[in-house]
């Protein structure tokens, strides 16, 4: 602002008083407002309980409608408190939430008599064979590869067991692959096999 | 409901830990789907060939936890879930009369096998960690968060605890890199001692839980304090909600929720639920008295036609993405997208108690 | 203590459609020249909403008729990374309507601020209008709360606190619009106001005797009809921080009051005040308030000296006084009235003024009345009747 007249001349004419440099703010006192060490200021913040408006970026606690603390600019243009909830609940647009209380028996399997039954918790017996089988027909056919190529002479039977899992390392070893005595997708890429 | 715990047929020498992908990737910790069927999915990763009672379209971005020698397979932290947890142990030294999740003697410890999944979580996740109780094991759990939060600065946890572990030798380590992504909920059933260490089954507790604030205090920790709604505390919440505003107002938020039919509740559900449909005023006195000191207060687990209108804008609509269950007469009701509705193991009797609104 | 900067009041342009009789900013005319943002002043403040860090930011647009320049207005909208929970609010005298207007207002994320001086014939002479610009507005009004409902929408009374409105046709004026909430403002003793309504410069007791008839008409009204809820909003504000120690928001009352941290103005000419009281003191060459600009920044001796002031901490009077917890302070009000800020606080209209609705929120408080506590209770945003207020 350009240089002009004012009826009270500064500051300490209005009875405010200059502060000595080393009790005003520390410097980096950015447009960003800042005050530089932040995690300290935050700290502060904590104990100075000013949580709202931390708490409404957490996640599961979208701040409620009545209580939610809004501020009002200096002219006043405060907005009326919310008194009765706003039907349809908004979405919080913010992430996801957390705290949802109960999750402590999530882990637990409820006792099924209580438990509708669905075809995901259905008893899977049925289908344990088939699945051990697909393994097996592909455990053969990695045994019968590395028998061709020289790296085990144990029996096709579809058990991957320490012979196996020997040949599997030499080959890796050789072959410059990632060395786990596994069937990693390396393996299946170097015989060529797919399902 | 959704299954957590599936069949599972690999040829590893040992349990192991793997992100399942629908493709290929790059990624040595990823497992990718040679084919599936309606019923059952082939994986293979690093730790080679498995497969999974489950179709690939449902598991593709799980994180799971293969055990060989048990043939199953532990979806750890389903993807898109906000409400995965981890059972890091079952031994508790508490005994609460409503206890959904009974505690036992042993203790076996998995805590790499959550490290190396939570490395595998979704951006941003807010990972669950539950019990029994999680804090008997205080040194390597937060051993374990911190070494997650250097990598994974991203990720938040909230762990359920009792409180009866904290001191003055955490206060330092809290008050660091674990502040901020730390929420801990922690239950307080009333503001009288003795009522209080009857719910949670241990004299002493209250006052071993109070001192366990004033550290948590100390450290500036989140905490979000949780009430289960019981016939033992109805006539105590009001008094509980004073208590919280003048003594712990530096709470995120008070959930106080409704009794899940499971555990200990079970055989004690006629001893301990609440209707509320007939006795709600204990607790809207409770929740009047916690805002008017502007304490955060929520209500979960509770049904919106069970709530007098006025106080259901305090309810929190889901209790979590796979326990909901809802009545036919549900079907009709405008709310019901806003309503929690019941766990998937309410009473059945109960369950049809609803007014569509 | 205040956090980031998450408050900004812009003023992109000071030049007015209206002349206002209390006009608290010496508008410009409506063709005059140099008296909106310039493109570095308009950079500055990009480059400043741009480096926000959240995770909420409110933005006020004074003016002015900020509507003058939707232009600047949507660059700052803009600016905002959007990342942040940006809630906006063009505050706006509705004189005219045109589209590039109607398209601001129709964004989710924009509040519209609005003056509403009553009824028809208090708005038009206060605002220096014929009864035809008049009706302009109010039609306008109306337009706007048809298509948005009133959650949009806030209106605010300017009363002259020598002859105010009757307090049944004040609120039926807001109550009609749909309007719930009313703030009463005194006029202020500053910028024009100060030459032609130099009364105003102590509210008396008459003020005080009509906020409290006010507050008390509102109570029986909101008895009588329970479909709604009418409140003051200041004394709601009052009653807040008398429960919620943290509800410290409010930069009109809260202590300490930090200057030019979590909140700051920002003129036509890119100079930075700490509120928009003492950019209007500066405007109408009272006293130099400015504490910055927008290029070099505000972490001047000017705002270290301010803020250190700005605290009801170790005042004698204040220190003696119950209501210090609840109470702030507002040293600019001081300079308003006084020229100074070191007055003993109990010969302050602002102390003055608390003191008397602090005393009558107390009594309300601890009245017996079912139709005082059924107000209170919701202006409270309690849901329930049970629990008494009072402590036991």
């Amino acid at each position: 602002m350009k240089k002009r007249r004012f009826l009270i001349s500064g500051l300490v004419a209005a009875g405010i008083a200059p502060l000595p440099p080393a009790q005003a703010t520390p410097a980096g006192f950015s447009p960003t407002g800042d005050g530089g060490d932040g995690d300290k200021d935050e700290m502060v913040r904590k104990f100075a309980q000013d949580h709202r408006f931390t708490l409404a970026q957490h996640r599961s606690h979208s701040s409620h409608a009545s209580h939610s603390s809004h501020r009002s600019g200096s002219s006043g243009r405060a907005r009326a408190p919310v008194y009765t909830p706003p039907p349809p609940r908004k979405p919080v647009t913010r992430p996801a939430p957390a705290p949802t209380p109960s999750p402590r028996n999530e882990r637990s399997t409820p006792p099924s008599s209580i438990l509708p039954s669905s075809p995901a918790i259905a008893p899977q017996s049925f289908y344990s064979e088939p699945s051990a089988q697909q393994i097996r027909d592909i455990v053969m056919r990695v045994q019968i590869s590395l028998k061709a190529y020289g790296y085990y002479d144990g029996g096709i039977d579809g058990m991957a067991g320490p012979q196996t899992r020997e040949a599997l390392k030499r080959f890796q070893t050789d072959y410059g692959l990632k060395v786990t005595g596994t069937i990693t997708p390396e393996v299946l890429d170097a015989f060529k096999i797919s399902t | 409901m959704i299954p957590l715990v599936l069949n599972a047929e690999s040829d590893a020498e040992a349990p192991f830990v793997t992100r399942l992908a629908s493709r290929r990737s790059a990624d040595p910790r990823e497992s990718f789907c040679l084919s599936s069927t309606p019923t059952q999915s082939l994986w293979c990763g690093m730790e080679g060939l498995f497969t999974l009672a489950h179709p690939m379209d449902a598991l593709t971005g799980d994180v799971v936890l293969v055990d060989p020698s048990a043939r199953r397979a532990e979806r750890l932290l389903r993807a898109g879930s906000p409400h995965n947890s981890l059972l890091v142990t079952e031994q508790c030294d508490q005994l609460c009369v409503m206890c959904s999740q009974p505690p036992k003697k042993t203790h076996r410890d998995r805590f790499e096998h959550f490290e190396t999944a939570c490395r595998l979580a979704e951006q941003g996740s807010v990972i669950g960690i539950t019990g029994g109780e999680p804090t008997l094991h205080m040194g390597p759990l937060l051993a374990m968060i911190e070494r997650l939060l250097a990598d994974r600065p991203d990720l938040g946890f909230h762990i359920l605890s009792n409180g009866q572990h904290f001191d003055a030798a955490n206060t330092a380590r809290l008050a660091g890199r674990l502040r901020t992504n730390i929420v801990w909920g922690i239950p307080l059933y009333a503001a009288d001692a003795p009522l209080h260490d009857h719910i949670v089954g241990k004299p002493g507790a209250f006052e071993r839980l109070i001192a366990s604030f004033a550290h948590l205090l100390v450290a500036g920790a989140r905490i979000e304090l949780r009430t289960v709604m019981l016939e033992d505390n109805l006539d105590a919440l009001a008094g509980l909600a004073r208590f919280v505003a003048h003594n712990l107002p530096h709470i995120e938020q008070w959930s106080l929720m409704g009794l899940e039919n499971i555990g200990f509740a079970r055989r004690r559900w006629d001893a301990l639920h609440v209707d509320l449909r007939a006795r709600f005023a204990p607790v809207g006195n409770a929740l009047d008295q916690a805002s008017l000191y502007g304490v955060p207060v929520r209500l979960f687990n509770i049904p919106l036609c069970h709530i007098p209108p006025e106080f259901r804008d305090y309810a929190v609509a889901s209790i979590s993405d796979w326990k909901q269950r809802f009545a036919p007469a549900c079907e009709g009701c405008a709310a019901r997208a806003n309503c929690a509705g019941f766990f998937e193991w309410h009473p059945d009797h109960l369950v049809e108690k609803v007014v569509p609104l | 203590m205040p956090g980031a900067l998450d408050y900004l009041i812009l003023v992109p342009t000071l030049r007015c459609n209206l002349a206002c009789s209390y006009c608290q900013v010496s508008r410009a005319a409506i063709d005059a020249r140099g008296h909106d943002w310039s493109s570095a002043t308009l950079a500055g403040v990009e480059a400043l909403v741009g480096g926000l860090t959240g995770p909420e930011v409110k933005i006020e647009f004074q003016g002015g008729e900020p509507t003058l320049r939707p232009d600047l207005i949507r660059a700052v909208i803009d600016a905002v990374p959007a990342e942040i929970q940006a809630q906006f609010i063009i505050c706006t005298n509705l004189q005219t309507l045109n589209d590039e207007a109607m398209a601001l207002f129709d964004r989710d994320d924009v509040q519209i601020s609005t003056s509403l001086d009553g009824p028809l014939a208090v708005h038009s002479r206060q605002r220096q209008v014929d009864a035809g610009e008049a009706k302009g507005f109010h039609a306008n009004l109306r337009t706007l709360l048809a298509r948005y409902g009133p959650g949009k929408i806030s209106a605010l009374p300017t009363i002259n606190p020598l002859s105010p409105p009757d307090p049944e046709q004040l609120i039926d004026s807001f109550a009609e619009l749909g309007l719930d909430s009313i703030y009463l403002r005194p006029i202020n003793y500053q910028g024009f106001a100060r030459k032609r309504h130099p009364a105003s410069r102590v509210n008396g007791d008459q003020w005080l005797a009509y906020h409290a008839a006010f507050v008390r008409r509102l109570i029986a009204r909101n008895w009588i009809d329970r479909s709604r809820v009418l409140e003051e909003s200041y004394f709601s504000l009052l009653l807040r921080r008398i429960f919620r120690p943290g509800e410290d928001r409010h930069v009109d009352l809260r202590n300490p009051n930090p200057i030019g941290r979590d909140y700051i103005v920002v003129d036509h000419d890119g100079c930075v005040y700490p509120t928009d009281e003492a950019r209007m003191l500066t405007r109408a060459g009272i006293i130099d308030l400015s504490i910055g600009d927008i290029h070099a920044g505000w972490d001047t001796p000017e705002r270290a000296a301010l803020e250190a002031a700005a605290t009801n901490d170790g005042d004698p009077a204040c220190e003696a006084c119950a209501y210090q917890p609840y109470c702030g302070r507002d040293i600019i009000d001081d300079i308003a009235r006084y020229g100074r800020i070191d007055l003993p606080r109990e010969e302050t209209d602002f102390c003055r003024r608390h003191l008397y609705l602090f005393d009558l929120a107390f009594e309300l408080i601890h009245s017996d009345d079912p139709a005082v506590q059924y107000s209170l209770r919701r202006w409270l945003g309690l849901a329930g009747e049970t629990g008494a207020l009072a402590a036991p």
